[in-house]
């Protein structure tokens, strides 16, 4: 994992944040919206990842600098990877 | 609808998926086809090298942690994945993990989340396995 610098990490915080509020309500704009961050603000809401760096380019912005979440998905939650090695064994940790 | 089957590599399923980095330079991949890789609503699709990931990187979709087995906290990358075959090409999100944890003699994984966008299995001969659009 490569770090974040200070400024990503504020990003990534008010993500989580955003990413925690949409689960949290039904109601909320972002229910199932990709969500761009840039600088702790929403700057794009989109429905597929082209569409979401499209619009990121047209507002200027690298699309490396601003952070992309899926509103609706735990970010904060660990995902199992419970994987086949070749040889056809069960892999784990 | 369109299938395409992959025949068993070293006894485990697995696809093949044509990569493209922002130059529009395209390269192919073998990645197991693991469905307990993660569950449907996971917010990745793709288990890729960190290198791959690098070059192939459209934007930055944050960080995820993984346990099982590839512990740790991983980026995520949108990057641009398609399997002619089925006419199929789009971005998808990868999770960059170190080479090491990659399956032996794979170049990554196919998660659920992929998986499940598709029709997939053996189609009725044990020695393969495919996918078909839904």
């Amino acid at each position: 994992m490569t770090a974040m610098t200070e400024d990503q990490e504020k990003d990534w915080q008010f993500a989580l944040e955003i990413s925690r509020d949409t689960r949290s309500d039904p109601h909320s704009p972002y229910v199932n919206k990709l969500v761009g961050v840039f600088q702790q603000q929403v700057i794009a809401t989109a429905d597929s990842l082209e569409e979401m760096e499209s619009k990121i380019k047209s507002l200027g912005i690298g699309t490396h600098e601003a952070l992309v979440i899926e509103a609706s998905v735990d970010y904060e939650r660990t995902y199992m990877i419970w994987s086949l090695n070749a040889a056809g064994h069960m892999a784990f940790s | 609808m369109q299938r395409v089957t992959w025949l068993f590599h070293n006894n485990v399923p697995i696809i093949e998926v044509q990569l493209t980095d922002p130059l529009g330079f395209t390269f192919y991949r073998q990645l197991l086809a693991d469905t307990g890789a993660g569950p449907s609503n996971s917010p990745f699709e793709l288990v890729l090298s960190e290198i791959d990931c690098q070059r192939l990187s459209l934007m930055k979709l944050g960080r995820v942690g993984l346990g099982g087995a590839i512990p740790g906290f991983f980026d995520l990358h949108a990057i641009v994945m398609g399997i002619p075959a089925l006419s199929f090409v789009s971005q998808v999100r990868a999770v960059a993990v170190p080479s090491i944890h990659l399956p032996d003699n794979l170049q990554g994984i196919a998660s659920f989340r992929f998986l499940n966008s598709f029709h997939y299995g053996n189609f009725g001969d044990p020695n393969q396995f495919g996918l078909e659009t839904l």
